[in-house]
């Protein structure tokens, strides 16, 4: 399990991106959305994490996000997100410990956990997508 | 310039610790007791960063903030991320620039060592001098905190 971001919901990707790049000089390496634009995500890293964001393991970054659907969404730091080798091993131990999850890894990619300081921490499958399967299946998230 | 830590405002430290060491295997690399911050810091790297989290660079980590005024911890439904931080090699160039670029310090340099500042969304940065502290300087020294930082 390794660190990859921050995450940091924003109103505004572009405006957020040309704060960081030009104020900090800390500039964007990737970004995704989709082709509706419901969801913008940038990557950014500092000028000496460059080569690491932009190698396989694509960190240490910050991700700056804003999700149409989500407008209540409240704009600053969201999460920590790490990657991990086994992603239902993990969920399975905080489910056991009886953590709740504000996102059970229903797509087998992605679980998002609340921590004991109110924060939330997020969980992504390294490598391939696992099969989806009960019980993340059907459980909801929770606020 | 280069990242190090998100700090995250704990409201139990040994609850904390459990989830993160205990339960997901987060190694403490370090533990600091600042009269500064008045708080306890606990630095905890992921299990496959731990060799990175220990050596110089301390980083990445995850920075636990325990105040030991419990009164100051953040209250229940507080949002308890506190900032980002990164290392620069220059901290009074990087404030320099910020400002010049239309920035707002909350806490300028005034230590050579350290300062603060908010982004467009609200969310607070921790700008880290590398190695040696700069000698204090007029121009930092008599510059004012704006707001606040880390709430």
């Amino acid at each position: 399990m390794y660190y990859i971001h921050t995450t940091v919901v924003t109103d505004d990707v572009e405006q957020s991106k040309a704060f960081y790049a030009n104020k900090l000089g800390v500039t964007a390496f990737r970004e995704i959305g989709d082709p509706n634009g419901a969801f913008h995500a940038a990557f950014i890293a500092a000028p000496d994490d460059q080569e690491s964001a932009r190698s396989p393991r694509f960190s240490p970054a910050l991700a700056l996000v804003r999700h149409a659907g989500r407008p209540n969404a409240r704009p600053g730091i969201s999460h920590v997100c790490f990657r991990v080798a086994d992603l239902y091993a993990i969920c399975e131990k905080v489910a056991n410990a009886g953590y709740r999850f504000k996102v059970p890894p229903r797509d087998g990619f992605r679980a998002l956990v609340h921590t004991p300081e109110g924060a939330v921490i997020e969980f992504h499958q390294a490598g391939e997508r696992r099969t989806p399967v009960e019980p993340w299946l059907s459980m909801p998230d929770s606020e | 310039m280069e990242y190090l830590h998100t700090m995250i405002r704990v409201r139990n430290l040994e609850e904390s610790l459990a989830f993160y060491v205990g339960l997901l295997g987060f190694q403490e690399v370090q533990r600091i007791e600042s009269e500064d911050d008045q708080a306890t810091l606990v630095l905890l790297a992921a299990p496959d960063d731990i060799e990175s989290g220990q050596s110089e660079k301390r980083a990445p980590v995850i920075k636990l903030c325990s105040e030991w005024d419990e009164a100051k911890r953040p209250a229940p439904g507080a949002r308890a991320f506190a900032h980002v931080s990164y290392r620069v090699d220059d901290i009074y160039a990087a404030c320099e620039h910020f400002l010049a670029q239309g920035g707002t310090l909350s806490r300028p340099p005034r230590d050579g060592r350290k300062a603060y500042l908010k982004t467009l969304e609200g969310m607070t940065i921790e700008l880290v001098q590398r190695q040696l502290t700069q000698a204090p300087n007029a121009k930092w020294l008599s510059m004012s905190d704006i707001g606040t930082w880390n709430d």
